[in-house]
């Protein structure tokens, strides 16, 4: 008879001790391993349970892509019918619908929509829809006077409207085309659009045609700091001007921040609101 | 017992122009509780991903260190630390945003806010986005470097008391895209898979998840910090 090695834990020492012993201690380890093999699976499903419930969060998020409004205000006064620019910006405006339908790997969605001012009101001629859904647009057709100011209220209103242009959005491009002076109680409007919450953020270009164009109204107008005031002296300078817009929207489109024309605005500041910071 | 989880991927416009990600992230523990931070670096800022993660380290180092006894001081000392940890520079080209959590063992919580992302917590059973509405534009956004103003910091004292109370921190990489009426449904369904879950998959998964993230043309770097309580 010899002495258990001190290694040995007593099932191997018991184990084989006898017959009978042996058969019950199968038994009981097969008992523990059908138990195990029940916490296994348990926790396998609950595994499973939870990686389903985490690929779901897919549910919670929105597929369709971010947007970046871009609006046309058009000048369809009489005077346009000079010169052949009515029918340039008419060219023009489906040229930069068409080049934006063609982006490919945008990281914005582009959407267009215009309003015309003419005669004495102003009305939405194309509705804000994504460029590549713009299948044809009407044609302005120009005549009567130059009511700007309906136009702003207009373009504010479009602006306001979060199911229009819901807060996903980049901030919207306001682009404003006149070939002569405001026939309406401009000011009052621009100011409103100008202190309207949303459509204060939007970058507005303008551009003046011909030189009967209010410039100094239309330079008010535009707000983005790298872009210069725009003139255009022939039909050709139409082309050119939105060419350049749509290659600027096009690249804010591609780049990391899509809506972002130029440096960031510094809040102004309540003197005693001030964090008491040296910068 | 309070469970913490955090991801951080680089979203595809920095990942195909093999630039790194311009969010950061800190998750930290230490005597006075546990410490969610989440950063995002300006994209028009040049050197804004060290102002990211200088947030980071400012927070940790302020927040762990002596008590303060306003929101505000507290604040204006992480921003001090801030300014003093940059480089040469105006302090605009570091500019981000800050979000953070402090949670105390007993379940004492202050949450800050300043710019862009999204805080959404739980407290007392009853759900909460501490993130005001936004009214404007993507990318539209204050922050470190850019904004001395109080008034643009979003703060809350909360009391985290009951299982299944907790906070989720997220750059606007994510917040931006989520559905507004599911984001209740979004929290509960983290929340509950960090408290079954072991934590490093649910940090496999939240990664995998944000990697192949379903929304069309989406570009950002997306990061998320997650605190539950048993």
């Amino acid at each position: 008879m010899g002495f258990a090695k001190y290694f040995e834990d007593d099932q191997s020492r018991l184990y084989n001790a006898t017959p009978i012993e042996k058969r019950q201690q199968d038994r009981l380890k097969g008992l523990a391993d059908q138990q195990q093999n029940k916490h296994a699976e348990a926790n396998l499903t609950n595994e499973k349970k939870e990686k389903n419930s985490m690929k779901k969060l897919k549910e919670f998020v929105i597929s369709e892509p971010r947007a970046i409004p871009v609006i046309i205000i058009a000048d369809a006064s009489g005077s346009m019918n000079e010169d052949g620019k009515i029918e340039a910006l008419n060219h023009s405006i489906r040229d930069m619908i068409k080049s934006f339908s063609e982006e490919a790997r945008v990281r914005a969605e582009i959407r267009v929509g215009m309003i015309s001012f003419s005669g004495e009101s102003a009305k939405t001629h194309l509705p804000l829809a994504p460029a590549n859904k713009i299948l044809d647009v009407q044609p302005l057709a120009a005549a009567g006077g130059t009511p700007m100011g309906k136009a702003f209220d207009l373009a504010r209103e479009l602006i306001e409207d979060k199911e229009q242009i819901d807060s996903r959005a980049y901030k919207p491009v306001l682009i404003l085309v006149s070939d002569g002076q405001p026939t309406d109680d401009w000011e009052k409007s621009f100011d409103s659009l100008c202190k309207s919450e949303r459509a204060q953020k939007a970058t507005r270009f303008a551009l003046a045609i011909g030189n009967d164009a209010d410039e100094e109204m239309l330079k008010k107008f535009g707000n983005d700091p790298e872009s210069p005031f725009f003139r255009a002296h022939q039909a050709r300078d139409i082309h050119r001007f939105f060419r350049a817009v749509t290659m600027s929207i096009g690249a804010q489109t591609k780049s990391m921040t899509p809506g972002v024309n130029g440096g960031l605005l510094l809040a102004s500041a309540e003197a005693s609101d001030d964090l008491d910071l040296d910068f | 017992m309070f469970r913490t989880c955090g991801v951080s991927v680089v979203g595809p416009y920095h990942d195909e122009s093999g630039l790194p990600s311009q969010d950061a992230l800190g998750i930290f523990g230490g005597r006075k509780g546990k410490v969610l931070i989440v950063s995002d670096g300006m994209g028009s800022k040049q050197k804004s991903r060290l102002g990211a993660r200088t947030a980071i380290k400012s927070v940790r180092k302020v927040l762990f260190g002596p008590e303060v006894p306003t929101s505000r001081e507290l604040i204006q000392n992480i921003y001090r630390d801030w300014l003093d940890n940059l480089p040469e520079g105006h302090p605009s080209n570091f500019g981000c945003t800050l979000l953070f959590a402090l949670i105390q063992a007993d379940g004492r919580a202050t949450l800050a806010q300043l710019g862009d992302g999204v805080i959404i917590y739980k407290a007392g059973k009853q759900f909460n986005v501490l993130t005001p509405v936004k009214v404007n534009f993507g990318n539209q956004t204050v922050g470190l470097g850019i904004s001395k103003l109080w008034a643009d910091w979003h703060v809350e004292e909360v009391f985290l008391q009951s299982p299944g109370d907790g906070v989720i921190l997220m750059t606007d990489g994510i917040s931006d895209d989520l559905h507004p009426e599911k984001i209740e449904k979004f929290f509960n369904t983290i929340s509950a898979s960090l408290r079954k879950t072991n934590k490093r998959i649910v940090q496999a998964q939240l990664q995998e998840q944000l990697r192949n993230w379903p929304t069309q043309g989406h570009s950002d770097d997306k990061t998320i910090a997650v605190i539950s309580r048993d």
